[in-house]
């Protein structure tokens, strides 16, 4: 008999939503992960692949480079969240920094 | 009854309604209200006849026209209506008179702006939408919203001050004061009102109400305000500053920059704050570009943003009415128990990254084709930059730290079934006009809407060029996001604030004025001291001069002085004849 993986971290059965078995059961395999990076990076090549056989009409040069949009996407996103840890430890504060909470919210932290 | 509706704005209607509902305590009778009105202002809207004034009032010298239907206006008072409608819907579960009534004077005055043809109109309901929406923070009844009410309002308050003083500008100037186009320069006034419209379509460093109000923002709040405010802004910025050379960077700017506040935030709402500036940014450049190309797709793409936008907000909505909060920190693994509520923010996630089938697909490609057939290199590079960046805030933080990650082990109760009803129909929507047209259905809808039809016909999105880019650029970008993750080097989500330009009259502004107040509570009483002093002296020796007892009374002096004084006036009265002469 199989475990159903839809325990909470106590590892009691918990309350799941009927709909959520259907719609999302497939989330909490152990193999998903391994899914979806293999998947997104198989579907990747396919497409930066097509590009070698569509005709896109580039407007420009940047834009008629083999593969331009994926390795910009990747390396945009990339930097995006690169950049959130220098941002980050520069621009990062307290929650009630501004003091302007709740004082039983204050007492939450 | 027909004639009369056919020259009445629409959005008199909503804010007839909300002003009736302020005074109604039954329930269903505003919630009635909130439905069934901007279902009837649609039918009207849908009837009005274009391009021709339908209402005009002259009052105080000026000629205002109330009311004025063009295929631009329609497209953005359309959105506005169904937005309204299913803001009512999904706000069923509760019952709350001001949070009604606002919403729907505010709505009202957003459509209302939409749909007037003089710049006097839309001060009058400019202003309305700032004090309207006010109540929808403060009514979160935290102490952080009501401060943050405060702000929001002064700042919108500013906004409406100087599109008057813009508008009275112009209209001393050339005795006009319709809304046509207008170029940045050509009269100061015309400065003025683009800071006004700069604050409410928070451009670069006027963009701070926003992510200080929503997310404190009642949970319906959030998103009735999501649709409006900013959408009104890019409306009139269409209207007045079409092709406007500024927009252009500025625009490109406000799709970049919160980016980078977005993947470091740890409030969901605020991130998808920072996410109505990045796409607001898209729609700014587009006005910016200024050709049919992009018209069109600002037009399109507000729409499709009024929907994608609402039904995110409406998802993390949901998640609060049921666990609380909106912090990623405290959040994850949701699906299990709101798995519907997960379903639509994904469709939301996705229409916001512009996959194909889905909305922005067929609406954000227009401004970005038409910024690259202009010729615009580097704003073309930004805009893609900031496409990435959307998939990565909008379409992945969002559904992956609320309903995937890390399982907060929060089991609670699927969102309440209007809610469901009304992202639903979100949902619907964003697939529905990014579909590929067939028999008038799919985008063939949205294009036969915006401002020139027939160049957004000669626009094809679904070209396997544009498909297979479009795909390269999100799925490599998707693929940068898992492994990232599984190299852990994604930065952590911890609880906290993340400071933006507000912290400049936030924290130093806010510190100078308690410092103001220190010095001025020890300097107040000395200067008191001594400024009563000196006023004591003075009045002593003004007495001891010229009381009837006084130094100057005494004597002969008197009949002296007089006669002076006398001789000094004909002197004066004698210059001034010569001067005349």
């Amino acid at each position: 008999m199989s475990v159903d993986p839809h325990t909470n971290e106590t590892g009691e059965r918990s309350d799941v939503h009927p709909a959520a078995r259907i719609l999302f059961g497939w989330v909490s395999s152990d193999r998903t992960g391994q899914v979806i990076f293999w998947g997104l990076a198989i579907l990747g090549v396919l497409f930066v692949a097509a590009d070698a056989f569509i005709d896109r009409h580039p407007e420009n040069d940047i834009e008629s480079y083999f593969g331009f949009y994926g390795a910009y996407g990747f390396f945009a996103f990339s930097f995006v969240v690169l950049m959130g840890w220098p941002l980050g430890r520069l621009l990062h504060r307290d929650e009630n920094y501004y003091d302007d909470q709740d004082p039983e919210m204050e007492d939450d932290q | 009854m027909s004639a009369f509706l056919a020259s009445v704005n629409p959005g008199l209607l909503l804010i007839l309604a909300g002003v009736v509902a302020a005074f109604t305590p039954f329930q269903r009778v505003r919630q009635a209200l909130a439905i069934g009105v901007p279902l009837l202002a649609i039918v009207v809207l849908l009837f009005a006849d274009l391009d021709q004034d339908l209402a005009q009032v002259s009052m105080l010298g000026l000629d205002m026209v109330p009311y004025r239907v063009d295929a631009l206006s329609r497209i953005f008072g359309l959105a506005f209506l169904i937005a309204a409608t299913l803001n009512g819907i999904y706000a069923l579960h509760q019952d709350s008179i001001l949070e009604d009534s606002a919403a729907m004077i505010y709505a009202g005055a957003a459509v209302a702006a939409v749909f007037v043809g003089d710049f006097m109109s839309l001060f009058l309901f400019w202003e309305l939408t700032a004090i309207s929406s006010v109540f929808l923070i403060l009514r979160a009844g935290t102490r952080e919203a009501h401060a943050a009410a405060i702000r929001y309002l002064v700042v919108q308050v500013l906004s409406g001050v100087l599109l008057l003083f813009g508008a009275a500008q112009l209209f001393v100037v050339t005795g006009d004061v319709s809304l046509r186009a207008l170029e940045l320069g050509e009269d100061a006034g015309t400065w003025f009102l683009m800071v006004a419209f700069g604050i409410k379509a928070a451009f670069p460093l006027l963009h701070n109400w926003l992510q200080d109000a929503y997310p404190k923002a009642s949970i319906v709040g959030a998103v009735v305000m999501s649709a409006f405010t900013t959408k009104l802004a890019v409306y009139v910025l269409a209207r007045v500053f079409t092709g406007e050379p500024i927009l252009i960077w500025i625009g490109a700017i406000m799709t970049v920059f919160p980016v980078f506040f977005a993947v470091i935030e740890n409030d969901l709402r605020k991130v998808l704050s920072y996410s109505i500036n990045n796409q607001v940014g898209f729609m700014v450049c587009g006005v910016g570009i200024g050709s049919s190309l992009a018209l069109n797709g600002v037009a399109a793409h507000a729409f499709a943003d009024i929907f994608f936008k609402g039904l995110l907000f409406m998802s993390m909505g949901a998640v609060i009415l049921r666990t609380g909060t909106a912090k990623a920190t405290e959040l994850g693994g949701l699906y299990r128990s709101m798995p519907w509520t997960t379903l639509f923010c994904l469709i939301g996630a996705a229409s916001i990254s512009a996959f194909p089938f889905f909305s922005a697909f067929v609406t954000k490609s227009m401004i970005i084709s038409a910024v690259l057939y202009e010729g615009h290199l580097i704003i073309w590079l930004m805009l893609l930059f900031a496409s990435a960046g959307v998939l990565e805030h909008s379409g992945i933080k969002i559904p992956y730290y609320a309903f995937f990650g890390h399982d907060s082990g929060k089991r609670v109760k699927e969102a309440p079934f209007n809610m469901l009803l009304a992202m639903g129909i979100s949902a619907s929507i964003c697939i529905g006009i990014g579909l590929p047209a067939v028999a008038g259905l799919g985008y063939g809808f949205l294009y036969s809407m915006v401002p020139y039809p027939d160049v957004a016909f000669g626009y094809h999105p679904y070209t396997t060029g544009h498909v297979v880019t479009q795909m390269q650029l999100l799925i490599l970008a998707a693929f940068a996001f898992v492994l990232l993750n599984r190299l852990k080097v994604y930065p952590h989500e911890r609880r906290g604030l993340i400071l933006d330009t507000d912290w400049l009259y936030r924290r130093i502004g806010y510190d100078i004025a308690i410092w103001c107040g220190a010095i001025w509570a020890k300097v107040g009483p000395a200067l008191g001291r001594i400024s009563s002093r000196l006023w004591t002296k003075a009045f002593v020796w003004i007495e001891a001069c010229f009381s009837p007892q006084g130094l100057i009374s005494r004597g002969s002096l008197t009949g002296g002085m007089a006669i002076w004084a006398g001789v000094l006036l004909c002197a004066v009265l004698v210059m001034s004849f010569l001067a005349e002469a």
